[in-house]
């Protein structure tokens, strides 16, 4: 299960934990631009579900050599598509740390708390959730939910991006003022 | 046009600025003079929506510049280099501006075209990132980009500094062009007495975020200016 989950979201999580962060030394002129953050966040969302897709169809080499994996691996994988995007997307409006994007890509640069933290919603959250209804009930049970709740939430895009923007818009200021601050 | 009501921003229980009324008419050359942390910058954020006011609040065209995004359309601000994407070169960065105000190629090449003189060949055609350029080369780019959309207000924080002698008497004579030729309302922060009095119809002159002096721009403007801060 952990691995199923590292292989479909690894490429979405690598560029995911890091946005708003990615645009942190020119977030003055978005804001004070006709720039729509509806189109804005569409944008890193319809991303972060080509990074998903792209490594579901990349894993599905493994299917092809044991295919006792399909079920797991697409299961996981509508999971990070349909809620660990909307995590990543929510998650970056809590980013304070400006990236300096001509540095190396080693180091603390750009990290700080909240890329720590994202992992516990977004790798450790989906194996909670399977694991409760393994043991509660059966596997397959578990995974029809884990898959069934990422068809609800990539069905439920337009609802819970306003959300997110709604949220952006609310912490916009602290955002622009920490990403002001240098690295 | 922009209308600040008891406009007010404390850092750490000192107030950075504090304006119970100032009013700026449309096609006004507005010129803000003052020492570093006089508030000049921390007001045109305010304008901009940057920063929170701690009270009171900006009015563009009538409308609380945090409610509305209707002054994004016809307002261009040059502040600092975080107003350049500096991984881009600047012709990426002109035609990724052009895309936010869905201008057609065609009218922003004329743009870039009638800057030619002003980046004096500096600029375009360099094949260079924007952070590979000089910082008056930058400054250039980004006042170029602050007058991209044709704007009806312009706000430029100390666009002086950085720039050659030559730009800086090019970069006067777009701004006075501009100013007889479609009446833009303009902005601008500087510490160089000279050049504010030469643009700006009218200079307030700030001190610790409280306006000292409010002068239409005349013949004594200058000197009077100059006592002041000689004093």
């Amino acid at each position: 299960m952990y691995f199923a989950l590292v292989l479909t979201f690894m490429l979405s999580l690598s560029y995911g934990q890091f946005i708003l962060g990615w645009e942190s030394n020119y977030l003055d002129l978005l804001i004070s631009r006709p720039l729509n953050f509806r189109s804005y966040f569409e944008a890193k969302f319809f991303l972060l579900l080509f990074g998903g897709i792209a490594s579901y169809v990349a894993s599905l080499v493994l299917v092809f050599l044991r295919p006792q994996f399909f079920g797991i691996i697409t299961a996981t994988s509508l999971y990070s598509l349909g809620v660990n995007s909307y995590m990543l997307l929510f998650l970056s409006t809590y980013n304070r740390k400006r990236m300096d994007l001509t540095a190396s890509i080693f180091g603390m640069q750009g990290k700080g708390g909240i890329q720590f933290f994202t992992i516990v919603p977004t790798l450790i959250g989906p194996i909670v959730l399977f694991l409760i209804f393994r043991t509660a009930m059966s596997r397959d049970v578990a995974l029809l939910v884990m898959g069934g709740t990422g068809v609800a939430g990539l069905l439920l895009h337009r609802i819970i991006l306003r959300v997110i923007i709604r949220q952006f818009q609310k912490k916009r200021y602290l955002i622009a003022a920490a990403f002001r601050q240098s690295p | 046009m922009i209308r600040a009501e008891n406009l007010r921003k404390r850092y750490a229980n000192t107030d950075a600025l504090h304006l119970p009324s100032l009013i700026i008419p449309e096609g006004e050359a507005f010129g803000l003079v003052g020492n570093n942390g006089a508030g000049k910058t921390t007001f045109f954020s305010l304008v901009l929506d940057l920063i929170v006011p701690t009270a009171g609040s900006v009015c563009s065209k009538g409308k609380d510049v945090r409610e509305s995004e209707a002054w994004k359309a016809y307002t261009g601000a040059y502040l600092d280099e975080r107003f350049l994407i500096d991984f881009l070169t600047p012709e990426e960065y002109f035609d990724f501006l052009g895309r936010l105000y869905r201008m057609n190629p065609d009218d922003l090449n004329g743009f870039l075209g009638s800057m030619e003189e002003f980046f004096n060949g500096e600029i375009l055609g360099t094949k260079k990132y924007i952070r590979e350029l000089s910082r008056g080369n930058q400054k250039k780019i980004g006042i170029a980009a602050s007058l991209v959309a044709g704007p009806e207000i312009l706000v430029l924080d100390e666009p002086f500094p950085h720039l050659d002698p030559s730009s800086v008497i090019r970069l006067k004579r777009m701004l006075l062009d501009l100013k007889s030729r479609t009446g833009t309302t303009m902005l601008i922060s500087s510490h160089d007495l000279n050049h504010v009095t030469e643009i700006c119809d009218r200079i307030v002159l700030l001190e610790k975020g409280v306006v000292i002096q409010d002068l239409e721009t005349n013949e004594d403007t200058l000197q009077t200016l100059q006592r002041y801060f000689a004093a």
